[in-house]
């Protein structure tokens, strides 16, 4: 992997990070000290719900202020035994709950292309940080595109694996059947490298699988059949359009096969999501209590500390979602919401399966358009409606990648393109191979630059 | 006050939190509009369907029946001792084997 330097990349945090807010925690540059191995010398961003050993764990909570983490996520443990350095903890919105990272309780993230726009959500502190160039690469966790959507609105790369490659095993805990962490890199190589070593089996995390090939085997076009999805294509924005057309003739000029998809189900997905990761929600967020962990409000009695101590520190979105949860789940909405949700689910899954038999690979735009100024964020309804493009991969668990492709406006495009269970290494080789055939990446690397804009 | 307002109160209660009279309406008009959305489920036909409660489990090999150390001890003495070491305040060791304690008392 190309890294900066330490050097560069203190200076970039020195000179960019009280204006973006990308790091809440910056580790001092004496106290790091990388090792030897295939990433010596490479500087990672960590968001701040993956735990790293005695720096603080906020999760971008007021209700964790202050919390050091007791040990390593499995993932931090496998980067620094070869080599890599932590040098800090990014900012998110509370709980990975949001799409523009305003739900933090610690102030919003600045898009380093655009300070009056979002770098979107959940992961936004991360994606920042890399298209600033204030960290190699960072790590931040995906449950209904919290990688992919930042990453496109940053103009990086932003990718979820399979569900399972990486242990979860650290990481705090909001829809476990879809949360996944994912990596923001500059390149799709930094990717793969960072992959080989962090991927695979662990004993603490029973969901976790043996890692995939990661490619590197090159990308033949002309051997590939791309589905595009017919459903997407009607109702894409003026912002994505004119990338989204370009990549296809590019695929079609290498010889690629455009094969269109129906997917009837595309608009149900959001209500899906939100059942699951509600619900889901829901039970992993009642180990805050005000009990364990820090912030305890006054009470008398278990439940009314607790109920005191939830109701002050958690924040408007991570109410509104735990309360959804407990209320799909509640014995009279049980059969109508979320059984019902789990079984579209299963419809959504089978079409999906059904796709990867007919193609090898399936690109979309990654958002619906370029990062909106947070002035003008939309509603909180509104907001959901931002991940209708990256939510099927978490449901179905299939590893997909944000890859920039283009400007609007003078802000970054992303398409995604997403992959069949496992095949993660394809996916990583088509991502190169846009990188060196499609992409201009002298616009988007003056771009990232925050000093240039 | 509404049904639906009367729902959210005893939502909240079931989730332990607190919210004053403000927020409960606020809620109140957040539900509305997402459970009218996601009226959305229905358009789907599920007959006959399985729900998919968690991704298919993959055929994982048993781990084996004894405590593995996991680094994480290593990592934490590495790195936690500078910034809250008074965490790693280790209490006495007590034989209970009827032996000497590791201070020197009676175990």
């Amino acid at each position: 992997m190309e890294t900066l330097g330490k050097k560069e990349i203190y200076a970039g945090i020195a000179a960019h990070n009280t204006a973006l807010n990308a790091y809440l925690q910056v580790v001092p540059e004496t106290a790091t000290q990388g090792g030897a191995g295939p990433l010596s010398g490479v500087c990672v961003g960590v968001k701040d719900n993956i735990a790293v050993a005695g720096l603080q764990l906020t999760c971008g909570s007021k209700f964790l202020e202050g919390y050091i983490a007791p040990y390593n996520a499995t993932v931090i443990d496998r980067l620094t035994a070869a080599g890599a350095t932590v040098v800090g903890k990014c900012n998110m919105d509370e709980f990975a709950m949001g799409s523009a990272t305003t739900y933090s309780a610690y102030g919003d993230v600045l898009n380093p292309w655009d300070e009056e726009r979002t770098p979107g959500g959940s992961s936004g502190g991360s994606a920042a940080a890399v298209a600033a160039k204030m960290c190699d690469v960072a790590l931040g966790s995906d449950t209904g595109g919290s990688v992919r959507q930042p990453a496109s609105y940053c103009g990086i790369y932003g990718y979820k694996p399979t569900y399972g490659t990486l242990s979860r095993y650290g990481l705090t805990a909001f829809a476990s059947s879809l949360d996944q962490i994912g990596v923001f890199a500059r390149r799709p190589d930094d990717i793969r490298e960072l992959m080989q070593v962090a991927a695979g089996r662990d004993h603490h995390d029973a969901t976790s699988i043996e890692a995939p090939s990661f490619g590197a085997k090159g990308f033949s076009p002309s051997e590939m059949r791309i589905g595009v999805i017919t459903e997407y294509e009607k109702n894409m924005s003026a912002a994505v359009r004119p990338a989204y057309d370009r990549c296809i003739e590019k695929l079609k000029a290498a010889g690629a096969t455009i094969v269109p998809l129906s997917f009837p189900e595309y608009d149900t997905v959001i209500s899906v999501y939100q059942v699951v990761a509600t619900a889901e929600a829901s039970s992993n967020l009642s180990r805050f209590d005000g009990i364990r962990y820090t912030a305890r409000a006054e009470g008398c009695g278990f439940r009314e500390t607790t109920a005191q101590s939830r109701g002050r520190w958690f924040g408007p979105e991570v109410k509104r979602r735990i309360l959804l949860g407990t209320w799909v789940l509640s014995r009279a909405y049980y059969d109508s919401y979320y059984l019902r949700a789990a079984k579209v689910r299963t419809v959504i899954l089978k079409r999906w399966q059904e796709f990867f038999r007919q193609v090898e690979l399936v690109l979309t735009p990654a958002t619906a358009g370029i990062a909106f100024k947070r002035a003008e964020q939309p509603d909180t309804f509104a907001l959901y409606l931002e991940d209708i493009f990256t939510i099927p991969a978490n449901l179905t668990g299939m590893p997909a990648i944000a890859v920039p492709a283009g400007t609007h406006d003078r802000m970054p495009v992303g398409l995604q393109l997403t992959a069949d269970l496992s095949k993660d290494g394809l996916l990583l080789d088509a991502a190169a191979w846009l990188e060196k055939n499609f992409m201009d990446f002298a616009t988007i690397e003056r771009g990232c630059r925050h000093d240039t804009i | 006050m509404t049904e639906r307002s009367d729902d959210i109160r005893a939502v909240y209660e079931l989730a332990a939190l607190t919210a004053d009279e403000a927020e409960l309406a606020a809620m109140s008009g957040h539900f509305e509009k997402m459970f009218k959305h996601l009226e959305d489920l229905s358009r789907v036909p599920v007959d006959g369907v399985d729900p998919y409660f968690a991704l298919p489990l993959r055929e994982l090999p048993l781990m084996p029946d004894r405590p593995e150390r996991s680094g994480a001890e290593a990592a934490i003495r590495g790195t936690f001792v500078q910034s809250a070491e008074e965490f790693l305040v280790v209490q006495r060791v007590v034989n209970r084997g009827g032996g000497a304690c590791a201070d020197g008392e009676e175990g």
